[in-house]
């Protein structure tokens, strides 16, 4: 028998209920990741990318969405099943996160200090208040805050964004999880700064084996830091498998698009590939494949019935008929 | 192709007091921009690289006029920005134009989208000779929207009815009415994803071709600029450090700085190997600015006199400049060897 994968999300399914309709922002979504697997989470704005995050962390913003279905296996347990005190207990302990804005994730009346021992304490995992301190300064210096002991008694606002950014890594570390989901954790950060941070992960998952879930939409992040990558449209993964098969030889004609689409340096004179058309309306998607109305590959079928993702011959998954008619590659 | 813009020793420091109560204290300077040189050629597209806080935006505004600059001299066409009368003051906001990051913040959510591209002509053509009339108005606005590619039926939506890439096609649609002959661009797609991004930029090239603009695109994404500038200034705190033909500084960057973005720069290759972390430290203050090369603390090649000496910008041949000990040094110490001995 093989060994269970670490997390496993099947069939997950998150509803936004809004004035205008239902959205279905996760639309069945399935995937697994194992120890030390780093996933990066694509797609564009409004795709569903932070609602898959939020549903398996069971943080969504009440009462417009909810899960309605599927399962989130962590550790034994679906933790769509959990009560909210057991949830809480997995959250920030062996589920780690880093949300969007770092200025909303810390607290501005508490120090430093305070908000990064706080999982110890949780934890109980501090014999006293000087273990505290030796524990916090530790988890600073791993996500390099310079002269930490100084820094203890500050508040975020006298931090600069970077040093914020790697003050969340550190309270999302403090706990020692097992998974880290980081939603867009650069996006405000400058290049360098980014590619600090971004170091610091991979160091850590070499260090300890912790799984990541990295949701970005700069496919240059994925290429750097993730081993597996899952390319979101409309609520549903439309590609998942190993980044250098689909970032060099992508399958789904969607994926292929977004990678012609990106600019590359010295080709000045040169029109970008662009994908025609605009995002599907989720409150009236196509009753086919969402990204049909775009797609330079549809056939008459793709506008019948939404493709499921299947196992390719090569091992990942994608979900458009064109491939499995074998009109691609 | 003639220069269009011309910055000589643009400065613009802010007096910012710290210290002490309200009133009290002592003023320091903040060198946003601190003695910047270089020229464009009408016709072409000019980037700007560059940290957070480097001064990228504030150099816009001083173009743009949105702002002064606290020293130097800015020209445009042949004419002294910080000299203009009233009337050259309209010609000049004819001339120039501003497409900014966040379309949702400068276009005013209370008016119809075919007001605010109307807007511009409103202003600047009801009056004197070239005056047009309501139906012209109309007209022109029509066919702007058509050529940045939005439908017609947008034209009585208002802005938070659009999408983010619709709200910035109609940010350039207003900045084109006008029919300016230069464009400051300051982070225009760094909001879009990758796909409208390429529309936009496609939009931009397809305006340039058709009415041979001057771009300046202030940007942070150096693959954006990469695609889309011919010449490239990078700043860092308030300083250009290298500047030169776009493809010469990706194919060669000289400065320690250049390199240490490219390095960092993620590239969608998955077989890249990235070498030694790009950069240690944090981007300076401004406010607190180090002895010598400002990028110094933060160089891996730093030498005993980049602590001590500020290094002005050199030219090093091939149209680029590079302000740095390394890159200057070396040089500058064999001209000396060969005049002889003056120091
Ligand atoms: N609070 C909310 N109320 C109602 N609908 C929402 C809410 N948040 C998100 N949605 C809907 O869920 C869909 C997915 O949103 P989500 O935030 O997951 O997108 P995303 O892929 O993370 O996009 P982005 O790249 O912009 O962060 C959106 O299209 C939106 O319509
Ligand atoms: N009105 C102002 N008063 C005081 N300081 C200012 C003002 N405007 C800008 N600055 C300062 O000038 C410096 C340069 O800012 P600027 O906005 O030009 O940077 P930038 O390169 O555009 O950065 P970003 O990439 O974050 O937009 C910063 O240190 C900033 O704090
Ligand atoms: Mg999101
Ligand atoms: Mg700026």
């Amino acid at each position: 028998m093989t060994q269970a994968p670490l997390l496993s999300v099947e069939d997950l399914r998150t509803y936004c209920y809004t004035r205008a309709g239902v959205v279905k922002a996760v639309d069945g979504v399935r995937f697994a990741l194992e120890r030390g697997d780093s996933l990066g989470l694509v797609g564009e704005s409004g795709s569903g990318k932070s609602m898959t995050c939020n549903s398996i962390l069971r943080l969504l913003p009440k009462p417009a969405a909810r899960t309605v279905g599927g399962r989130v296996l962590w550790d034994g347990r679906d933790l769509l099943t959990l009560s909210e005190r057991e949830m809480r207990r997995v959250r920030g302990r062996e589920i780690g996160m880093i949300l969007q804005d770092p200025l909303i994730s810390l607290n501005p009346v508490f120090t430093i200090a305070n908000q990064v021992g706080e999982p110890f304490r949780l934890r109980g995992a501090a014999k006293g208040r000087s273990d505290l301190r030796e524990k916090v300064l530790d988890v600073l210096r791993q996500v390099h805050i310079p002269s930490p002991e100084a820094r203890l008694s500050q508040y975020p606002f006298e931090f600069s964004g970077g040093m914020r950014q790697r003050t969340v890594a550190a309270i999302a570390l403090a706990g020692s999880p097992g998974l880290l989901i980081a939603d867009e954790p650069t996006t405000s950060l400058d290049v360098t700064i980014q590619d600090q941070f971004l170091r610091l992960l991979r160091e850590l998952q070499e260090k300890t084996g912790m799984a990541l879930i990295l949701v970005t939409h700069d496919l240059g992040i994925v290429a750097e830091t993730c081993n597996k990558v899952a390319v979101m449209y409309a609520g549903k993964i439309v590609e998942f498998g190993d980044v250098r098969q689909v970032l060099t030889s992508p399958a789904h004609p969607y994926t292929e698009a977004l990678l012609k689409a990106l600019p590359v340096p010295g080709t000045r004179q040169k029109r970008l590939y662009q994908i025609s058309g605009e995002p599907p309306n989720l409150l009236d998607p196509p009753a086919g494949c969402a990204f049909e109305p775009r797609c330079h590959r549809a056939m008459q079928a793709c506008k019948k019935a939404r493709p499921p993702i299947k196992r390719l011959s090569d091992g990942r998954q994608a979900a458009c008929l064109a491939l499995e008619a074998g009109e691609v590659r | 192709m003639g220069t269009i813009l011309e910055l000589r020793d643009v400065k613009r420091y802010f007096g910012i007091r710290s210290g002490g109560w309200v009133g009290g204290g002592v003023e320091k300077p903040l060198k946003a921009v601190d003695g910047a040189s270089f020229s464009i050629a009408s016709g072409s597209s000019f980037g700007v690289a560059g940290e957070s806080g480097s001064g990228k935006s504030t150099m816009g505004k001083l173009i743009l006029r949105l702002d002064r600059p606290t020293g130097g001299a800015i020209e445009f066409e042949g004419r002294d920005i910080g000299k203009l009368d009233a009337q050259g003051d309209a010609w000049y906001r004819t001339r120039v134009q501003a497409v900014f990051q966040d379309a949702s913040g400068s276009l005013d959510p209370r008016m119809r989208i075919s007001a605010i591209v109307a807007e511009p002509l409103e202003i600047h053509a009801r009056t004197g000779p070239n005056r047009l009339t309501k139906i012209e108005i109309r007209e022109k606005v029509e066919d702007m929207l058509a050529q940045v590619a939005l439908p017609e039926r947008v034209m009585h939506d208002f802005p938070h009815e659009l999408s983010g890439g619709q709200k910035q096609r109609v940010a350039i649609a207003r900045a084109m009415i006008l029919e300016p002959t230069m464009l400051v661009l300051d982070e225009p797609v760094s909001a879009l994803d990758v796909s409208i991004r390429a529309q936009v930029l496609n939009l931009l090239s397809d305006f340039q071709d058709r009415y041979g603009l001057t771009y300046l695109m202030i940007s942070h994404d150096l693959a954006t600029l990469g695609h889309v500038s011919s010449q490239l200034a990078v700043m860092y705190l308030g300083r250009i450090v290298e500047i030169g033909d776009t493809e010469e500084i990706y194919e060669r960057p000289l400065h320690p700085y250049t390199k240490a973005l490219f390095r960092a720069m993620p590239l969608p290759d998955p077989d890249r190997v990235k070498s030694a972390p790009s950069l240690r430290g944090e981007i300076g203050s401004a406010l607190d600015l180090p002895k010598g090369c400002r990028f110094c603390p933060r160089c891996d090649e730093a030498m005993p006199v980049c602590s001590a000496v500020d290094p002005e910008l050199v030219d090093v041949g091939a149209g680029r400049q590079v302000a740095c000990h390394l890159i200057g040094g070396p040089q500058l110490t064999k001209a000396t060897h060969q005049r002889g001995s003056n120091e």
